[in-house]
């Protein structure tokens, strides 16, 4: 896989830490697999439960309900002993009595001749899109920038089981040289869906910065579109795979 | 656009909750067999600082997005935080979190995943007691009010705009609260002006108005003053109200006349909106 070009931008909510950033991003070259997810703002601990669900998904990647049911299941014991040990004040314990959520979509890349084939799971808004020249062939699971916000189905990491499998979306398809995915957390790909709709084209410019790895420019750039509500305050978490 | 600012650690908002502690308060409230007001109305105080303080709660820290304030008044107009934060008029949420007057231990009725119900034991913190007793001296409950949120938006010209959540069950008993009331929804920071919510509890079961846009079937004048006193609700709370099955049409007030128990359990939930726009 290492004919693959990848590039990532993790950052925090304005106003916010650093370590308060609840998005996470993971990424194994090896065997195509990209993940991301956003842990829910009103949950207990999310941003540790988003970064061990990406983290694991990459490295044992599951694109059936039952596998990733059964290891979210397995890390749900992880994040339940990390607080278990603890004693907690009366307001951690009741939230850590409801558990983790956490949008999350994870994508699988295999290479078949000069084509590649692709697999997407995902649960809640975080969002797959698939880019050809300057056209949005794909754009999974959710599609316009009014389909964010309804509170969506998250991975929680209490109570994991069939009722969780059945919230699960996944799509398919193939990739042509020259195409490019992005994996967004929900905020981004709202904006980017709504810029792209609108032909005003920051997306390209976005995704430009984003291939040349310009940081310090995507901080400017988000930090002043975040600050004028041209999108929504939150963290942003994006992949960008091309080949 | 009024009511946008995001609610932050940098940028808090500020809840006020001023509840009616008149010796009347003591009446039954609802079916037969009810128990009293003031009982009723301490309970859904303390859930609903209770829900506040579990939106703040990231893993073991509380986040200071909210200052609370609980003033009674009955037979003196004082803050009505008990324990540690007694005497307190304004508090940080972190503050009010670790500092409840105790914690009870009640029984809340659960799923048991076979279609039926079980009790289980769930901690219950308590700020404020059920207290009643005394007159309804508003006039003065109000401008102490007025007092702090003047002081509180001076600090915050740029927050979320505090919101007073009043519950009565009677009328003033030292003179018209009207101008003073008006006054406190008067107050601005640059994000909008205060949201004042105002509900009339009665234990009678009839005659319940709920969110009225204009004061066209209110009984009195007593009702009218409390409706004019009472800010229009902006549209996402007056969402709110319709979707927990409220009739809340466009320029509601945030207003109940002769409310019964359900209304105030919607009054302090639809009052608390703002918690929800972080």
């Amino acid at each position: 896989m290492t004919r693959l070009e990848v590039h990532s931008y993790l950052t925090h909510k304005l106003g916010n830490e650093p370590a308060d950033c609840e998005d996470a991003l993971c990424f194994n070259r090896e065997n195509g697999c990209f993940a991301v997810a956003d842990g829910a703002t009103e949950a207990f601990d999310s941003g540790y439960w988003a970064r061990i669900l990406t983290r694991a998904w990459v490295r044992w990647p599951c694109t059936t309900a039952g596998e990733l049911v059964a290891l979210a299941a397995l890390l749900a014991g992880r994040i339940d002993r990390r607080w278990q040990r603890k004693a907690l004040p009366w307001y951690a314990e009741e939230k850590a009595r409801h558990g983790a959520f956490a949008a999350f979509i994870g994508l699988q890349l295999s290479f078949r001749g000069d084509a590649v084939e692709w697999h997407a799971i995902s649960a809640g808004d975080c969002c797959l899109i698939q880019l050809r020249n300057d056209d949005l062939v794909n754009a999974f699971p959710l599609s316009s920038p009014d389909d964010f916000g309804f509170r969506p189905v998250l991975l929680p990491s209490r109570d994991v089981g069939v009722a969780t499998g059945a919230t699960l979306r996944f799509d398919s398809g193939f990739a042509r040289r020259g195409d490019r995915f992005l994996l967004l957390s929900d905020s981004v790909a709202q904006w980017f869906l709504r810029s792209y709709g609108a032909g005003v084209r920051d997306c390209n410019y976005f995704e430009g910065l984003l291939a040349k790895g310009l940081v310090e420019e995507l901080d400017i750039f988000f930090d002043g579109m975040r600050a004028s509500a041209a999108m929504k305050n939150d963290d942003i978490a994006v992949l960008r795979i091309a080949w | 656009m009024p009511y946008a600012a995001e609610i932050s650690r940098s940028n808090p908002t500020c809840f006020a909750f001023l509840i009616d502690q008149s010796g009347s308060m003591a009446d039954q409230f609802g079916s037969e067999g009810a128990g009293r007001k003031c009982d009723f109305v301490s309970d859904v105080v303390n859930r609903t600082l209770h829900d506040l303080v579990i939106r703040c709660t990231k893993t073991e820290e509380i986040r200071n997005y909210y200052y609370i304030s609980v003033i009674g008044y009955g037979g003196s107009v004082q803050p009505a935080l008990a324990g540690h934060l007694a005497g307190k008029e304004l508090v940080a949420v972190a503050e009010l979190a670790d500092n409840p007057a105790r914690v009870e231990v009640r029984a809340k009725k659960v799923a048991d995943g076979a279609g039926g119900l079980v009790e289980q034991p769930v901690r219950f913190p308590v700020w404020i007691d059920a207290v009643s007793g005394g007159g309804t001296p508003m006039c003065e409950a109000l401008a102490a009010v007025r007092g702090l949120l003047e002081r509180w938006a001076s600090e915050h010209p740029h927050g979320f705009p505090p919101t007073v959540l009043h519950l009565t069950d009677g009328e003033s008993t030292d003179g018209d609260p009207a101008a003073v009331g008006q006054s406190i929804a008067a107050l601005q920071t640059s994000d909008g002006a205060s949201l004042v919510y105002t509900c009339h509890v009665s234990s009678r079961s009839a005659g319940k108005i709920e969110y009225p846009a204009n004061d066209a079937n209110l009984p009195d004048s007593f009702a009218k003053t409390l409706f004019w006193m009472s800010s229009v609700l902006p549209e996402s709370f007056r969402r709110t109200a319709v979707q927990m099955g409220l009739r809340a049409e466009e320029g509601a007030r945030g207003f109940v006349f002769n409310g019964d128990p359900a209304s105030v359990v919607h009054f302090f939930d639809i009052g608390t909106r703002p918690a929800n726009l972080r």
